[in-house]
C-alpha cells in the first residue's frame, strides 16, 4: 500500500501541469486550396490570412504562418455576389496591383513559407511539382500557384549537397517543423464533381494511384521526421454536401401541372440525380426546360473539348462517394502505420455540420447550404473564413484531446460578425447593372474554379473556337 | 433613475417575475416563514401552512378566521463572464436590475373545532432574467424571459385528536409565459450574422392552467417536538393559448430582407403550443418548541427531473419549432431556522438554508442560469396586546455558487456564471376575527 501511495506521488511529481503538450515552435501545413485559404474561387490575403492553419498557429502563439500572399482582388478577381434575388455571382471588377510586387507581396521573403497549401494540388503534384518565382518575373502564369509558393525549383540536399527538386514535400521537411498538419486528397477526387462527371485518370485520380502517393508523402514525411507530430485529415466524404452540387433545384413548378423535373441529355432527372451550380445560368438561358424546343442540360464532360457536365445522376454521385470512402479509408489506414501520425476526421465533422449534429454558438446554427449557411464561399465548393474557423476550432478540440494541449478556442463571436473581405463597403442591394437572366454563376466565376480544379480540362475549354463548337453544351 | 423605478414598477405590476429558488420555484409565501430560513413544515402555526403544511392549519382552529396578506420583493443580481468559441472569451455581461414582489394572501375559517378551511392565493413559481444590454452576445438565446405561476386553492384540515393533524387540497394553477430573443440570420453580402427579427413568444393573459394537489400532516409528540410532512404534486401547464410576435429588423439589403419575409410571418400572431412540466416536492421537518424557543429542520426534494425540455412548437409553421434541452434532476434541500419569543408581543428569528440546482451545467443558459443557493435569514415578528392582528417581516441574503458551462453548454454559449445574489425582504399583516 505504502508502495503504491509513493508510486502515485512520483507520477503526481512527473506529471507536468495542465498545458500544450505539443511543440508548435515551427508549425508547418501542407494541403491544398483548403489549406491556402481560397475562398470564392480566389487566393487573396483577407483569406489566406484566416486558413485553418493561421487560426491554429495563432490560438498556438505560433504567429504569423508565411505564405504566399496576394493583394485584392486575389489571384483571380475573387468572386462577389453581385446579387442574391435573382441570384448572380460574378467576379470582381477591381483590377490588381500593376507592380507584381505588391499583388505577390511576399514573394521575396527569404525563408521558406510554413503555409504550403497549393490551390489545385493533388497527392501527387506535392510530390513531384516545383516552381520558380522568375517565370512570373517573365510574364509567364503558366504554374503561377508553385511559382509564387515554392519559388525555386531546386536545392541542396542538406545531406549529400546535390541539387534535388524543391516540392512541398521537400520544402516542409527541409524546414524541420515541430508540428506538421497534412490535409490532401480532395482534388483527387473532387474534380468530378466540378465536371459532374467521374472518370479516372482525368477528374479523379485512379485510387491505387493515390494510395500510392500517399503512403508515399505520409510516410516519407513520418520517416523524415521521426520526432514531428503530424495531424492528417480525412476530406469530405459526400459530393451532395457541397452547394455547388445540392442548391440547384432538379424539378420546376409549372403552373396548371405542377412540379416537372428537368432534362438532362439522358432523359429527366430523378431523384437521387443533382445539378451543379452552373447548371441555374443554362437553365436561365433556356436550357433543360420540360418543353419542347428547350435543348437537355449537358450530362457529362466532354474530354476533348474540355466542356463540362452540369448533371450528376445518382449512379455517379454513388461512383464520387464509393472513391470518397475509399480515400478517407487509406488516409485512416496510413495514420495508423505510424506512431508521429495521428488522424483528424473531418469528414467526421462536416457530416455533422450537414446533418444538424454539428453545435450552436449561442442559437446561431451553421449549415452546408449555400450563402446562407455561413460555411462556404460563393464558389460553392471552398468554406471561407467562417468555414475556415470551424475547421480550425475542431482541430484545436481535436489536438486538445490528442496531445493533452491547453490551446485556447477561436473567438468566434468575432469571426462570424467580421464578414468577409468586402463586407465594409457592400454593393448595391439591388442588382446594379448585372443581367438578371445571367448565370446564378457566371462563366467567368466558374473557369476560375475550373481553372483551379482541372486547369489542363479548363484551358482546352477556354480557347474560344472550341467554345463556339460546343456552344450548346457549353456552361455560360 | 427614478423614473426608471418607476418604469420597472409599472412594467412589473402587470407582469410579476422573477428567479428565485433552485430551478424557478419559489418559497417566498410567507414572513414569517421567511425568517427562520424556510423551515416551517414541522411549525405551521401562521396561515402560509397553506404552503408549507396545510396540517398545520388545523392546530390553528383557535385563532378564529384569519387574513394574512403580504409581499415579498427579491432583487437579484447576476454576472457572465464568457468563455471562447462563444460568446467570446472575456465578454462580460450582467442582469438587468430588476425587483419581483410575489405576493400572497391566506383566508382562514374553522369548521369545527377540529375542522379547519382556507383559501390561498400565491406565486410558486417564477423566472424573470433580462439582459442588460441591447448587443447582448446571447439574444438569440434569450433577451428576456418571464414565467409566474399562480395557485389559488382551497384545503381542509383536520385534528384527528389533540397530537395529530392531516390536511390537503387542490390548487388551481395559471401561468403567465414570455421569452423574447432575436433570429439570426447569415447575410449573404456581408457574409456575417445579422439580427432579422424579434421575436416574443407569449401567453394569452392567464389562460393556461392546470389542477394539482397538496396534503400534508403534523404530529405533535411529547416534549416540546413535532413531525411535519408536506407533499405538492407535479402538474403540466400546457400553454395552448400562446402566440408569437415577430417584428422585422431591417438589415440594409431589400431582398435579403424579403427572404426572410418569406420565411418568418411578420404580418400575422401565429398561435404556438407548449408544455412545461412542473415537479412535485416533498418536505419532512422536525421541530422542538418551549414557551420561548422554537428550533426547526427540513429536508426537502423537488422533483425537477420532470422539467426535460422546453419544446415550443407552431402549428402552423413546423419550420420555427423549437425544442431546448434541459435535463434537469432532483434536487435536496435542507433548511433550519429558529424562533425566539422574546415577549408576549415580539419574536426575532433567524435561518439559514441550502437549496441544490436542478440544473445540469449544460443548460445553464441566459434563459435560466442557475446554480447552488445558500441563504441566511432573520425576521421580526409582532403581535398585537389583543392578538387580534399582527405582522411579520423577513429579510433573506441568498447567494448562488459560481458554475461554469464547461465548454459543454446546450445552446454553445459558455461561460461562468457568478456573483449571484438576491436581496428579499417581505412584510406580512394577519389579522384574526
Amino acid at each position: 500500500m505504502k508502495k503504491l501511495i509513493l508510486t502515485t506521488c512520483m507520477v503526481a511529481l512527473l506529471a507536468t501541469p495542465a498545458m500544450a503538450q505539443v511543440d508548435f515552435t515551427r508549425y508547418v501545413a501542407l494541403g491544398d486550396s483548403l489549406t491556402a485559404g481560397v475562398a470564392s474561387g480566389s487566393i487573396m490575403d483577407y483569406y489566406q490570412v484566416r486558413s485553418y492553419p493561421q487560426l491554429l498557429a495563432t490560438q498556438a502563439g505560433a504567429g504569423l504562418l508565411q505564405g504566399p500572399f496576394i493583394a485584392p482582388p486575389g489571384l483571380q478577381p475573387i468572386l462577389e455576389l453581385k446579387s442574391f434575388s435573382p441570384l448572380s455571382i460574378g467576379p470582381t471588377e477591381m483590377s490588381p496591383p500593376a507592380d507584381p510586387f505588391e499583388y505577390f507581396y511576399n514573394l521575396t521573403l527569404e525563408a521558406p513559407y510554413q503555409n504550403l497549401g497549393l490551390s489545385g494540388a493533388d497527392t501527387n503534384d506535392l510530390l513531384t511539382k516545383t516552381g520558380n518565382a522568375l517565370n512570373l518575373v517573365a510574364g509567364n502564369f503558366d504554374n503561377v500557384v508553385y511559382d509564387i509558393t515554392l519559388r525555386v525549383p531546386q536545392q541542396p540536399d542538406p545531406n549529400t549537397g546535390d541539387l534535388i527538386d524543391y516540392t512541398a514535400m521537400v520544402a516542409a521537411i527541409g524546414q524541420q517543423p515541430t508540428f506538421l498538419t497534412v490535409w490532401i486528397g480532395s482534388n483527387d477526387v473532387l474534380g468530378a464533381v466540378l465536371a459532374a462527371t467521374p472518370i479516372d485518370g482525368i477528374t479523379m485520380t485512379p485510387l491505387d494511384a493515390f494510395a500510392a502517393d500517399y503512403a508515399t508523402l505520409i510516410g516519407g514525411l513520418a520517416m523524415s521526421l521521426p520526432s514531428t507530430d503530424i495531424v492528417i485529415m480525412t476530406i469530405f466524404g459526400d459530393a451532395r454536401w457541397l452547394p455547388f452540387a445540392a442548391t440547384v433545384p432538379t424539378a420546376v413548378t409549372v403552373p396548371g401541372i405542377g412540379t416537372v423535373p428537368l432534362m438532362g441529355e439522358a432523359g429527366p432527372l430523378g431523384p437521387g440525380d443533382y445539378l451543379t451550380l452552373p447548371a441555374a445560368g443554362l437553365l436561365g438561358q433556356g436550357m433543360g426546360l420540360p418543353i419542347p424546343g428547350s435543348p437537355p442540360l449537358p450530362e457529362n464532360l466532354n474530354p476533348a473539348t474540355g466542356a463540362p457536365g452540369v448533371v450528376l445522376r445518382a449512379a455517379e454521385i454513388e461512383v464520387i462517394n464509393e472513391r470518397l470512402a475509399s480515400v478517407n479509408g487509406i488516409i485512416a489506414g496510413v495514420a495508423a502505420q505510424f506512431p508521429n501520425v495521428h488522424l483528424f476526421d473531418v469528414n467526421n465533422l462536416f457530416a455533422d455540420v450537414v446533418n444538424g449534429d454539428y453545435r450552436t454558438f449561442g442559437g446561431i446554427e451553421l449549415s452546408n447550404a449555400f450563402l446562407v449557411g455561413g460555411i462556404f464561399s460563393y464558389d460553392g465548393f471552398h468554406p471561407q473564413n467562417v468555414g475556415q474557423a470551424v475547421v480550425a476550432g475542431a482541430l484545436i478540440d481535436f489536438i486538445n484531446d490528442e496531445f493533452n494541449a491547453d490551446l485556447p478556442q477561436l473567438n468566434m463571436y468575432a469571426i462570424l460578425n467580421e464578414g468577409g473581405w468586402n463586407a465594409a463597403s457592400p454593393f448595391a442591394a439591388i442588382c446594379g447593372g448585372c443581367d438578371p437572366k445571367s448565370a446564378v454563376m457566371t462563366r467567368e466565376a466558374f473557369m476560375q474554379l475550373y481553372s483551379m480544379m482541372l486547369p489542363e480540362l479548363a484551358a482546352r475549354w477556354d480557347q474560344p473556337h472550341l467554345q463556339r463548337q460546343t456552344h450548346s453544351s457549353s456552361v455560360d | 433613475m427614478k423614473r426608471q423605478i418607476l418604469m420597472t414598477a409599472v412594467v412589473l405590476a402587470l407582469l410579476p417575475s422573477l428567479s428565485w429558488g433552485a430551478g424557478f420555484a419559489l418559497f417566498e409565501t410567507g414572513n414569517k416563514a421567511l425568517g427562520m430560513g424556510g423551515a416551517f413544515t414541522a411549525v405551521a402555526d401562521d396561515p402560509s401552512a397553506f404552503f408549507w403544511n396545510p396540517a398545520g392549519m388545523a392546530f390553528q382552529i383557535d385563532e378564529g378566521t384569519q387574513l394574512m396578506g403580504g409581499v415579498i420583493f427579491i432583487a437579484p443580481s447576476q454576472e457572465f463572464t464568457g468563455d471562447s468559441p462563444y460568446p467570446g472569451a472575456g465578454y462580460t455581461a450582467s442582469l438587468k436590475d430588476q425587483v419581483f414582489f410575489p405576493p400572497h394572501f391566506y383566508f382562514v375559517k374553522p369548521l369545527s373545532d377540529r375542522v379547519n378551511f382556507s383559501l390561498g392565493f400565491i406565486a410558486p413559481f417564477g423566472l424573470g432574467t433580462w439582459w442588460d444590454d441591447e448587443d447582448f452576445r446571447g439574444r438569440f438565446i434569450s433577451k428576456r424571459s418571464d414565467l409566474m405561476v399562480f395557485d389559488l386553492g382551497g384545503q381542509v384540515s383536520w385534528k384527528i385528536c389533540d397530537r395529530l393533524a392531516v390536511g390537503g387540497g387542490i390548487d388551481y394553477m395559471t401561468a403567465t409565459i414570455e421569452l423574447k430573443k432575436n433570429v439570426p440570420f447569415f447575410n449573404p453580402y456581408t457574409q456575417s450574422v445579422v439580427d432579422v427579427a424579434e421575436a416574443d413568444l407569449h401567453s394569452d393573459g392567464l389562460s393556461n392552467n392546470a389542477w394539482a394537489w397538496n396534503a400534508g400532516f403534523l404530529f405533535k409528540l411529547p416534549a416540546g417536538f413535532s413531525i411535519g410532512g408536506m407533499y405538492r404534486s407535479k402538474f403540466t401547464i400546457k400553454g395552448t393559448s400562446a402566440s408569437a410576435e415577430f417584428t422585422q429588423y431591417a438589415t440594409g439589403y431589400p431582398d435579403v430582407d424579403a427572404t426572410v419575409a418569406s420565411v418568418i410571418p411578420f404580418d400575422e400572431k401565429p398561435e404556438i403550443t407548449t408544455e412545461l412540466n412542473f415537479p412535485d416536492f416533498w418536505n419532512i421537518g422536525l421541530a422542538w418548541s418551549n414557551e420561548k424557543f422554537t428550533l426547526s429542520g427540513q429536508y426537502g426534494v423537488m422533483g425537477w427531473s420532470v422539467f426535460k425540455e422546453l419544446a415550443i412548437q407552431f402549428p402552423d409553421y413546423p419550420a420555427l419549432d423549437s425544442t431546448v434541452r434541459e435535463d434537469y434532476s432532483d434536487s435536496k434541500q435542507y433548511r433550519f431556522g429558529f424562533d425566539w419569543r422574546m415577549s408576549r408581543m415580539w419574536s426575532v428569528r433567524a435561518g439559514y438554508g441550502f437549496d441544490e440546482t436542478p440544473q445540469p451545467i449544460e443548460s445553464m443558459s441566459p434563459l435560466l442560469p442557475d446554480g447552488d443557493r445558500d441563504f441566511y435569514s432573520v425576521g421580526l415578528g409582532f403581535i398585537s396586546k389583543k392578538g387580534n392582528w399582527g405582522f411579520d417581516v423577513g429579510y433573506e441574503y441568498l447567494t448562488m455558487t459560481e458554475r461554469s458551462t464547461e465548454g459543454r453548454s446546450y445552446d454553445g454559449f459558455d461561460g461562468t456564471f457568478h456573483d449571484g445574489i438576491a436581496h428579499l425582504f417581505g412584510a406580512s399583516f394577519t389579522f384574526k376575527f
